[in-house]
């Protein structure tokens, strides 16, 4: 290699390097920012309102129900409550890889209705602008609509927290015929 | 004489020796007579002195009676008279006894015999009895007086009786001695003749047979007659001999008309104890036989001496060829030798270096030995090797559990750290700084994880790595059971290579040595050739002999032919 290219490719970038230092911060105020709860189901990005999730728990001693729907999966026993488990995937018809102990529950609650998301992974907390978020196209990957609040650039897609909690499929009925 | 002649010889001995045999009695029966007169002549001189020395004595008892007179000694005395008178008168008869044969002598005898019964008569009858009736005086006179004359008259004769006597004797031994000389002179004389008679009837003839049979025994017939004529054992004898003599001459002139090849005789056995003349007549008969036979023969003998004459030229022409076939064989004889030398030098050879390879094999044993050992070494070894890793693998195992429980509270911390995040949110402006130490909380938990993530991958590296090693160490562990098994095969093949080259060695000395007395036997067969080629040298010699030999015997044949046409049958 020439020592003559090197020095050059250096230099340039220690040019550059310069060059962005050598910006003026924007003027502007800071824009309005939303905080979320970001997970993944089926490899695809999902997220919820941080202000809207109680605490995320890890998956521990799922107790399946019989004759409930697929998309119940089943009870869990956190600290001495008893937490529905809601597999998001079935309830919009999403692949099914299967679940793992590595598999999360984010807990909703609301008016003494407490019910377990279950999320393939948990990202984390992260602030988005709320000029960022798009609103959604008929469905984003097979998911409705109406339970999604907007989507990023990214390919964030931030569901509504009460779509779901109300969604009246969660009510659930069912009597076994004899 | 002849009629002599014509006795037995038996009967010739008989009268001869006895007529020697009657001489000598004769002799014998003469001389015992004049013993006995010589006898006679010496008793009767005997007696008389016996007489004598009585009538001495008797005159001496009555001298001593006519002088004593003590009455015991005259009866003593008396009593010896007595025993004089009956002793004298048994001398008187004793002599008459014994001259019965001489006249002189007994007329002298019966003289004495007359004049002693006088005196006895006077002595017993007028002296003794005087003597007893104590008339001394008388008696005294009676005795000294005629009485005394007759006593003398009777011992002058009876003197001259002995003194007869004793001439007597002598005269008749004289005469006896000079008889006897003639008689033996005369049966010495008749000895001799009978002698020579017999000798002359006998030995004459017998010698003059000797003469003819030592003649016939050297083979000289005689021609002339031997008959003597005698019907004695001598002439029966000459007779014999003379017939022997005609026979053998008449065998001889067979025999001769024979040698000069006449078969055709004939000849009458003598007798049927004739054996020379059955012989000859079966020797005839078998020389007719033979000389057929020979005449055959010789037509064989002649045509096989020509065959043979052939055969020994063919004999002689293949001996030549035989020669030089030895000679060619000689030289690769020779070659053989030589290669018998040359591979006895490479047995040695191989001897002595299969000896440097039975050491070097020896030394090959003792490695292998040091390589078991080794070996063994080497297993121990693994065997620790194959201990520490399955210590390791355990130990990377619990490292494995340490890991997933770090994973384990990384993943619980993170959670905490989203919740944290979550209240924070909730608590708006205020939970800001909140947030950010969440944020921090999560990005530590991350790294974290990532960190566990690292350390559970290089585990797995380090689990692969002793799986394979301990695999390895399981592979090298039957590598070196394999190699201790190997080393000891190894060890028991060179063990059987020793003794393998052991045997070789020795057989490489057999082999060295019978190589060594191989070359003595090609040597010996060399020298064997050159004999066989000397002798096929001389056969060769020898044929060419033959072959002249065979040429004379065919000539011998054609000249025993013409030998046999003279033989007439």
């Amino acid at each position: 290699m020439n020592s003559s290219d090197g020095l050059d490719a250096s230099h340039v970038i220690l040019r550059e390097r310069a060059r962005r230092l050598a910006q003026r911060p924007s003027d502007k105020p800071l824009e309005e920012q939303i905080e979320v709860l970001e997970f993944t189901l089926a490899h695809e990005r999902y997220a919820l309102l941080a202000s809207q999730v109680n605490d995320v728990q890890p998956l521990r001693d799922l107790t399946p129900l019989p004759c409930t729907p697929s998309f119940l999966r089943g009870l869990v026993n956190l600290r001495g409550r008893l937490v529905a488990v809601i597999d998001l995937k079935q309830f919009f018809g999403l692949p099914e890889p299967g679940i793992t102990d590595l598999h999360r529950i984010v807990l909703l609650r609301r008016d003494e209705v407490e019910i377990g998301l279950l999320a393939d992974t948990v990202e984390g907390v992260s602030a988005i602008g709320k000029s960022r978020i798009q609103p959604a196209p008929s469905t984003v990957g097979g998911v409705a609509a109406e339970y999604i609040v907007g989507v990023t650039p990214e390919r964030l897609v931030i569901l509504d927290t009460d779509a779901i909690l109300n969604d009246p499929r969660l009510v659930i009925d069912e009597d076994v015929s004899s | 004489m002849n009629g002599f002649n014509n006795l037995k010889t038996g009967t010739k001995m008989v009268l001869g020796l006895g007529l020697i045999v009657a001489l000598l009695v004769l002799l014998g029966v003469m001389a015992q007579h004049a013993m006995e007169e010589i006898t006679q002549s010496r008793n009767v001189a005997v007696e008389a002195n016996a007489l004598e020395a009585s009538l001495n004595d008797d005159r001496a008892v009555v001298l001593t009676l006519l002088s004593i007179s003590d009455a015991t000694t005259r009866n003593n005395l008396f009593d010896e008279a007595g025993k004089n008178g009956r002793s004298a008168a048994a001398y008187l008869q004793g002599m008459r006894n014994l001259t019965q044969m001489e006249p002189e002598l007994e007329t002298m005898i019966a003289q004495f015999a007359d004049q002693y019964a006088v005196y006895a008569q006077v002595r017993d009858g007028q002296v003794l009895d005087l003597l007893r009736k104590g008339q001394v005086e008388a008696a005294r006179a009676t005795s000294l007086g005629e009485q005394n004359s007759r006593y003398l008259a009777m011992r002058d004769l009876a003197e001259k009786l002995s003194d007869r006597a004793l001439t007597l004797g002598t005269q008749q031994a004289s005469s006896a001695r000079s008889t006897f000389a003639v008689v033996g002179v005369l049966a010495l004389l008749a000895a001799i003749a009978i002698g020579w008679l017999l000798t002359r009837t006998i030995a004459g003839p017998l010698r003059s047979l000797t003469t003819a049979a030592e003649r016939i025994a050297i083979g000289d017939l005689p021609s002339e007659e031997l008959s003597l004529g005698r019907s004695d054992e001598v002439g029966l004898l000459h007779q014999a001999f003379g017939r022997m003599s005609r026979s053998l001459r008449q065998m001889a002139g067979i025999a001769h008309s024979i040698s000069e090849g006449d078969l055709r005789v004939s000849i009458e056995p003598q007798s049927e104890h004739d054996v020379l003349g059955k012989a000859f007549a079966s020797m005839i008969q078998n020389l007719r036989n033979l000389t057929a036979d020979l005449h055959e023969g010789i037509n064989v003998l002649s045509s096989s001496a020509s065959e043979i004459s052939t055969s020994t030229s063919e004999l002689a022409a293949s001996a030549t060829q035989t020669a030089v076939a030895v000679s060619e064989t000689t030289t690769t004889v020779e070659e053989v030798r030589q290669t018998a030398q040359m591979s006895s030098e490479k047995a040695r050879a191989v001897s002595d270096s299969a000896l440097r390879v039975a050491s070097i094999s020896e030394e090959g044993r003792k490695a292998t030995d040091d390589t078991a050992v080794g070996m063994a070494r080497i297993q121990q070894q693994m065997e620790l090797i194959a201990e520490s890793m399955v210590r390791l693998s355990e130990q990377s195992q619990a490292v494995g559990q340490i890991v997933a429980t770090v994973d384990d509270l990384t993943g619980q911390s993170k959670l905490l750290a989203v919740n944290a995040s979550i209240e924070a949110a909730k608590a708006g402006e205020h939970g800001k700084g909140f947030a950010v130490v969440a944020q921090e909380v999560k990005s530590l938990a991350e790294q974290s994880r990532q960190a566990t993530a690292q350390v559970r991958s290089i585990l797995g590296d380090i689990q692969q790595a002793t799986s394979a090693a301990v695999l390895a160490t399981e592979q090298g562990s039957h590598a070196v059971a394999e190699g201790v098994r190997q080393s000891t095969q190894a060890g028991q093949s060179i063990q059987a290579l020793t003794g393998s080259v052991s045997e070789a060695s020795q057989a490489a000395v057999q082999i060295a040595a019978s190589s060594q007395q191989q070359l003595v036997g090609v040597d010996q067969v060399a020298t064997a050739m050159e004999s066989i080629k000397l002798a096929s040298n001389q056969n060769v010699d020898s044929a060419k002999q033959m072959e002249a030999a065979a040429h004379g015997i065919k000539l011998l044949g054609e000249k025993l032919k013409q030998l046999a046409a003279g033989y007439r049958l």
